[in-house]
């Protein structure tokens, strides 16, 4: 069943990048613990991927099952821009990835990637991808666009990688979300190496 | 040597109440949270309390009951003029109006070995992370997106890295996910 899906690693105290947030340290200061998850295992991940992703017990159906049912990708201009648009060639090999941004790059980066610079707003971005993914998932990432998103009504699942650190500032995820309390129904929650997965549905 | 560890309920966007003041989302079946082998276990193993005047204020100026039955510091400016019922030979308040490293210190004497359980508030919370003081955290995430309210980690002056020591769901209670880790030093 496709579901648009915010899938992002987050610290305790709620941050997806440290202070600081650059090309050159695109997780901010002290933020690549972040990540940490995806390499920490024994094996590599057998799938044909960029990364060297080495995802320990209980890490490893998630790497799997981003791989195997995402079908498209909305991320914010601020994240294509920090990883420099994947050289064109996002880990995930042949998924559009649709930007948000109010101007597409001037030199956008050329790979197996179809890039996709959508500037009529996150819901336009994410009903592309949805027609694009077909019965696969939409994922989200990057902290505005995943604000947007959800303050929308338009994600319907959170996958949050909570990461045992408190980076005491940086990129907040949840932030701007409105006045109203938005209830969740959890689905999952998995104690890996070094990350704890949550997996929740939004309550529509 | 007992540990000192805080212990606190948030929203997933870390809220620990919502704009309006109100905890009723955050703890809607106490009675229910009371029966967790979480709980059980920590006023089990709790030899003192240290909570912030906020926190005691919420008592309305009755602990008769509470769930630890300890000698409970209270870091305020001003002692109020009354303490609280409910004291009795194990439960007996102390009011330190010198800072919360002398709270620590206080408490972990009266203690005696048992842990020192920190129960809120966020100011407290924040200072004793800061000073190096909390040996672990216990923080409870309840499912909901509260969108405004008092942040449970704001503006915190440094890194603390942590190591998860326990992810439960005490199932039945009220979806609840307890998450609990060590702080390295």
């Amino acid at each position: 069943m496709a579901a648009v899906v915010v899938d992002l690693s987050m610290s305790l105290d709620g941050f997806i990048a440290g202070p600081n947030d650059t090309k050159e340290q695109g997780l901010g200061t002290g933020g690549e613990v972040l990540h940490e998850w995806y390499f920490n295992g024994d094996t590599a991940y057998p799938r044909k991927n960029s990364m060297n992703l080495k995802p320990a017990e209980g890490s490893y159906e998630i790497v799997d099952e981003m791989y195997t049912d995402t079908g498209s990708m909305v991320v914010g201009r601020r994240m294509y821009d920090l990883v420099e648009g994947w050289g064109g060639n996002h880990p995930i090999p042949n998924i559009p990835v649709y930007v948000v941004t109010h101007q597409p790059p001037a030199n956008p980066p050329k790979g197996h990637t179809p890039l996709h610079y959508v500037t009529d707003g996150v819901e336009s971005a994410i009903q592309q991808a949805k027609a694009a993914a077909g019965d696969k998932n939409v994922v989200m990432q990057g902290a505005s666009v995943a604000q947007q998103g959800i303050k929308a009504g338009l994600v319907d699942e959170l996958l949050i990688h909570v990461v045992p650190v408190l980076l005491g500032g940086g990129v907040r995820l949840f932030d701007h979300l409105g006045t109203q309390p938005i209830e969740l129904e959890t689905l999952q929650v998995t104690k890996a190496v070094g990350v704890t997965h949550l997996r929740f549905r939004v309550v529509k | 040597m007992g540990n000192v560890i805080f212990g606190m309920t948030m929203s997933l966007d870390g809220f620990i109440n919502d704009r309006n003041g109100s905890v009723a989302r955050l703890y809607p079946d106490l009675e229910g949270l009371g029966n967790t082998e979480s709980l059980q276990e920590a006023m089990r193993t709790t030899g003192a309390v240290i909570m912030g005047r906020r926190s005691y204020d919420m008592g309305n100026g009755d602990f008769t009951g509470y769930e630890f039955q300890n000698p409970i510091f209270v870091v305020t400016h001003h002692v109020p003029e009354k303490a609280a019922k409910g004291e009795n030979e194990n439960l007996k308040f102390t009011f330190v109006t010198d800072g919360v490293e002398s709270a620590i210190r206080q408490a972990k004497a009266a203690a005696a070995g048992k842990n020192v359980t920190v129960v809120g508030g966020v100011s407290i919370a924040q200072q004793l992370i800061e000073a190096g003081l909390v040996d672990e955290l216990q923080i409870d995430i309840m499912p909901v997106l509260l969108g405004g309210g008092l942040r449970l980690f704001d503006q915190l002056g440094r890194q603390v890295e942590l190591a998860t020591t326990k992810v439960a769901q005490p199932g039945a209670v009220d979806g609840r996910i307890e998450l609990q880790f060590r702080v390295v030093k």
